[in-house]
């Protein structure tokens, strides 16, 4: 599309129109172009879309760290999870919710807990995992696990309330570990950390 | 147009884009990707992730993006060129987001019925047209009800031919900023909070109102060419 012989908008021309940077001459040409073609105006409407999206980003903690931030909140949803599981929960639960370091430095935003509070204790028919939202087009990963570290159910999911599925049988009396870890539409990931509560004997 | 989407010039030449083309050896290069990459990874993974519809399709994606980048030593990089008030984010979300689309295109082909050849088939324009005649005199008619011209008399199809001829005429004689609001909201069917996003109005209200203020001027052409509503 941005070769010469493209008879669309070149790359630096949609650009500049799109900040309001071209002369009236070439907003005009540019206009003329758009107006009459489909295709054209598909992209200006999508990239409007992102550089919006994009302004609206620059509002929150910028991820500014490199790719390897990225990718690595993504592994860290399989792998970091059920580490920090296995070492359990050895400082305060605010202490958790401050974490603010990831990977390379990069700012991490929190998931705030709703439920179940740290350290209360549950009946499991009536659990239901809940906690806010980080954005509107996040998607988070939920995992429970036992004292042991092992991983018991895990979920994907767009909402912000889980509710335990009957399937599922956690035994009375015991401790449980779970963390939420959400990913935005942006490349911006968050964590709850790992909490922890108790089945009711 | 008027109105903000991301006024800040701030980085029309970004440093880490000037120490990745002033690289002198391989080193200093691999040194200022790495830092390129850093900078705008999450406006390339954005971009991804807009065109993909799984997380691993959008890795894919964004890897695409990042060789044809370095590719030929930054060949499409070194194709930018500042301008007054035009940011770099906005130029590389450009170029990211038409390098996606090669890239499905690659993978996937060109979907059908969207060639550049042929962008609409002739039943959607006949459809579109008959649609900005109900739209441009404003009565409540259902487009589907407008008989087909096939369907019509001698008289009726002539009087149909002699619409359109109007209405080609008269938006001729409009401004290509108006021809693209028209035809943003009538053919592509766009709304109002899109076309104002894309166009730059301050509020979608600006984009109704300057609907509203087109459409009585085309109104008003027509009339004068003694089209007076939209049934043949």
């Amino acid at each position: 599309m941005s070769e010469t012989d493209d008879p669309h908008l070149k790359d630096d021309v949609l650009a500049a129109y799109l900040d309001g940077a071209l002369s009236a001459t070439e907003r005009r040409i540019a206009e003329d172009h758009l107006a009459g073609c489909a295709l054209c105006r598909d992209e200006l409407v999508d990239i409007s879309k992102l550089v919006a999206d994009r302004a609206r980003v620059r509002r929150w903690p910028r991820l500014a760290g490199s790719f390897a931030a990225v990718a690595a909140a993504a592994i860290a949803f399989a792998v970091v999870g059920p580490w920090r599981a296995a070492r359990g929960p050895s400082t305060a639960p605010g202490d958790r919710m401050r974490e603010s370091t990831f990977v390379d430095g990069a700012s991490r935003r929190a998931v705030a807990v709703v439920s179940p509070a740290e350290g209360d204790i549950v009946t499991p028919r009536t659990l239901r995992f809940a906690w806010r939202s980080v954005a509107p087009n996040a998607t988070y990963l939920l995992k429970l696990a036992d004292d042991t570290s092992s991983v018991r159910w895990k979920i994907d999911t767009a909402d912000t309330t889980v509710a335990l599925p009957d399937s599922v049988q956690l035994e009375r009396g015991r401790s449980y570990n779970w963390w939420v870890d959400a990913l935005t539409g942006d490349g911006h990931a968050a964590s709850t950390g790992v909490r922890r509560f108790r089945t009711a004997p | 147009m008027v109105g903000g989407i991301d006024p800040t010039p701030s980085d029309a030449i970004p440093g880490v884009l000037t120490c990745l083309l002033d690289a002198r050896d391989a080193g200093a290069e691999d040194v200022a990707w790495r830092e390129f990459v850093g900078t705008y990874s999450p406006l390339l993974l954005q971009v991804a992730r807009s065109t993909a519809t799984t997380r691993d399709a959008a890795m894919d994606t964004y890897t695409f993006v990042l060789e044809q980048l370095r590719e030929q030593k930054c060949r499409r990089l070194r194709a930018y060129a500042a301008r007054d008030g035009a940011r770099f984010s906005t130029w590389l979300l450009v170029v990211a987001k038409r390098l996606c689309v090669d890239f499905h295109r690659r993978r996937y082909g060109r979907p059908q019925g969207t060639t550049e050849a042929q962008p609409h088939d002739s039943t959607s324009v006949e459809r579109s047209a008959r649609r900005r005649l109900v739209d441009l005199t404003a009565e409540a008619i259902d487009p589907d009800t407008i008989a087909d011209a096939e369907a019509l008399g001698p008289e009726a199809e002539l009087r149909l031919g002699q619409l359109r001829r109007a209405l080609a005429i008269a938006l001729e004689r409009v401004e290509p900023a108006d021809r693209l609001l028209l035809a943003m909201r009538f053919e592509d069917q766009r709304s109002a909070a899109e076309i104002a996003r894309a166009l730059r109005f301050p509020t979608q209200f600006h984009v109704y109102r300057r609907l509203s203020k087109l459409l009585e001027e085309l109104r008003a052409a027509l009339e004068s060419r003694g089209v007076d509503g939209p049934a043949p």
